[in-house]
């Protein structure tokens, strides 16, 4: 019973190149959002605009119930509409992405168990299709009300800015929801109240005014409510894009996704013990 | 090609699977938290696969196979120790396992030849040889819940098997689809098996390790015990199963004269092999396989038909299931 010992000639890494590595990656998180988009909308060319109708749906409910007695804060009750559009739009984006990247790693066990995936893929992708969604669905009608309030195409493309935030905030929580998901399965229940929380904080229905001072210096922590103010501020103020709230937005999210990358990080080494 | 060097590797524990938050908290507020406990799955395992070697992993249930398969895969990291492995890895993983039934059949061969490890070019221009292969040129355009579960493995076999991999890892037995399939995925089995890929085979059954490979690597508890010629160690393999089985001190020898005392099966002619310089039986009973010295029978003076003798150990293939033989 003596063992082979037979030495190759050259036994390189595993690894593969940090070029190839990044191709495989981008490979598999397109592919994955390209399945789900595909899956959700599949013989309905309109379907991808389908997503508009929850923020629309949900602005229309707001308007008629809030909308007269807080038209005033607002100027107008149009203004009530747009203001209100806006930020659900975002926050639909945030919260719906994030839910669905919630159970994404562990959903995906049997996969991760036989091939050697990375398995950030999938919450990653479950943000791409979400941001390809909102960049064809609700990012057109926010630069086109940009550019008819402000008369300045450079509020359209500011709009960028706060998109990019949002995306990244989300991918922030993604990343650390769905790591923390493979350890506590009962986790969903807890996040739709995180998510209503972050919801409730960030003044979208309401105005920022009606909150006492004592509890507002507080909601000003909440980087949501920091980003939708700074799509606020380009589409609807009809002034030029506020560098200040652009900055402070991306800062937020980019610290968010950097708690996020690491919560997923440390947590990484456990996962395939339990899914 | 590939090697592993003094790989050991910790897993929490089956009993840690379910965890949740509540409970977790729970437990922390009432000081009766305790760290999750683990298990040494693998323990030093060294050996190394040259390129075109076509080598068996064989053990019983929970050695350890499995895993070292996914340790070679890249799916699981050792929590010590090396492993090196050159050249691509083409997994022949449970066929389906990753289709998208509500996505189409084109769809799919793109998908999963990405997963596999291929880049999107290559998986969209594989697409009519494997509609090719598997016959289901006709299906292109269906969502895949609309086929037949044999259609879907042969799509998932054609997928898996398309580009010749430099190592091939075999965790089950094929046999899907119809005869005709059978036929050609046998015969592109052999070609992998043939062609200078490396193949890793893993199972529990010593004659599936003796047909198709050379070497095999007998794994205990995480531990090899045995690497060299597949046909010595897939005995080694029966012999110390058969031991196990009679357990509380008593020989395979010993469970075996009692066995052919009581026994009322059929007896077949053979004449033994050689192990370890000694000559050794092999029955089966059902799945079971057992192991017995003939001398042993004589010296314990246990009275077994005169006209036996035993055939050898490795041709026990036709065996109808249930049936005693000697």
């Amino acid at each position: 019973m003596g063992s082979t010992v037979a030495v190759p000639e050259s036994a390189p890494h595993i690894e593969m190149k940090a070029a190839n590595r990044w191709m495989r990656y981008r490979d598999l998180v397109v592919i994955n959002a390209f399945r789900s988009l595909k899956v959700r909308y599949r013989g309905s060319i309109l379907g991808i605009y389908w997503s508009l109708s929850n923020p629309l749906l949900m602005t229309l409910v707001y308007t008629a119930i809030f909308g007269s007695a807080f038209s005033t804060y607002y100027g107008s009750i149009l203004n009530y509409v747009l203001a209100c559009f806006a930020g659900l739009a975002f926050l639909n984006f945030f919260s719906g992405s994030t839910s669905m990247a919630l159970p994404s790693i562990a959903g995906n066990g049997g996969l991760l168990n036989k091939l050697a995936l990375p398995p950030s893929i999938f919450p990653v992708s479950t943000i791409a299709a979400a941001t390809f969604q909102l960049f064809v669905g609700v990012f057109p009608l926010l630069a086109i009300m940009a550019i008819v309030t402000s008369h300045d195409p450079l509020n359209a493309v500011a709009l960028l800015v706060p998109t990019l935030a949002i995306v990244l905030f989300a991918l922030g929580f993604a990343l650390a929801v769905s790591a923390l998901y493979v350890y506590f399965r009962d986790l969903s229940y807890l996040y739709e109240l995180i998510v209503f929380v972050l919801w409730i904080t960030s003044p979208i229905f309401y105005p920022a005014a009606l909150v006492p001072a004592g509890v507002r210096q507080y909601l000003a922590y909440n980087p949501l409510a920091a980003i939708i103010e700074c799509v606020r501020q380009i589409v609807l103020s009809g002034m030029r894009p506020s560098f200040h709230l652009m900055g402070v937005a991306l800062l937020a999210a980019s610290i968010v996704l950097a708690i996020g990358a690491s919560i997923y990080a440390s947590l990484r080494k456990g996962f395939m013990d339990l899914i | 090609m590939i090697s592993l060097e003094h790989v050991d590797l910790w897993r929490r524990t089956q009993e840690e699977y379910s965890y949740d938050l509540k409970r977790t908290i729970f437990a922390v507020a009432e000081r009766r938290y305790r760290p999750p406990t683990k298990r040494h799955v693998l323990r030093d395992v060294t050996f190394e696969v040259d390129r075109g070697e076509k080598v068996g992993i064989i053990g019983p249930n929970g050695s350890g196979k499995s895993t070292t398969l996914k340790v070679i895969a890249g799916i699981l990291k050792p929590t010590s120790g090396t492993v090196r492995v050159q050249g691509e890895i083409a997994p022949l993983i449970e066929l389906g396992a990753g289709f998208d039934p509500d996505l189409s059949v084109v769809e799919n061969i793109a998908y999963y030849g990405v997963m596999l490890g291929r880049s999107r070019a290559e998986a969209k221009a594989s697409v009519d040889g494997i509609l090719d292969f598997s016959g289901l040129f006709d299906h292109a355009n269906e969502p895949l819940k609309a086929l037949s579960s044999g259609m879907i493995a042969r799509l998932g076999f054609a997928i898996a098997t398309d580009k010749r991999p430099d190592i091939l890892i075999l965790d089950e037995v094929l046999s899907v689809g119809d005869e005709s399939f059978r036929q050609r995925s046998a015969d592109r089995l052999r070609r992998l098996l043939d062609e200078r890929s490396t193949v890793i085979v893993v199972s529990h059954d010593s004659h599936f390790i003796r047909a198709m490979t050379e070497r095999a690597i007998l794994l205990e508890e995480g531990t090899v015990v045995a690497d060299g010629p597949s046909y010595q160690v897939s005995t080694l393999y029966e012999s110390r199963i058969a031991g196990k089985v009679t357990g509380e001190g008593r020989t395979a020898a010993h469970l075996t004269a009692e066995m052919i005392a009581t026994m009322e099966g059929r007896v077949f002619r053979g004449n033994g092999t050689t192990f370890n310089e000694q000559k050794i039986f092999i029955i089966r009973s059902g799945r079971k396989h057992w192991i017995a010295d003939g001398g042993y029978l004589g010296r314990n003076g246990i009275d077994y038909p005169q006209d036996v003798t035993f055939i050898e150990g490795g041709i026990l293939e036709d065996v109808p299931e249930g049936e005693m033989l000697l």
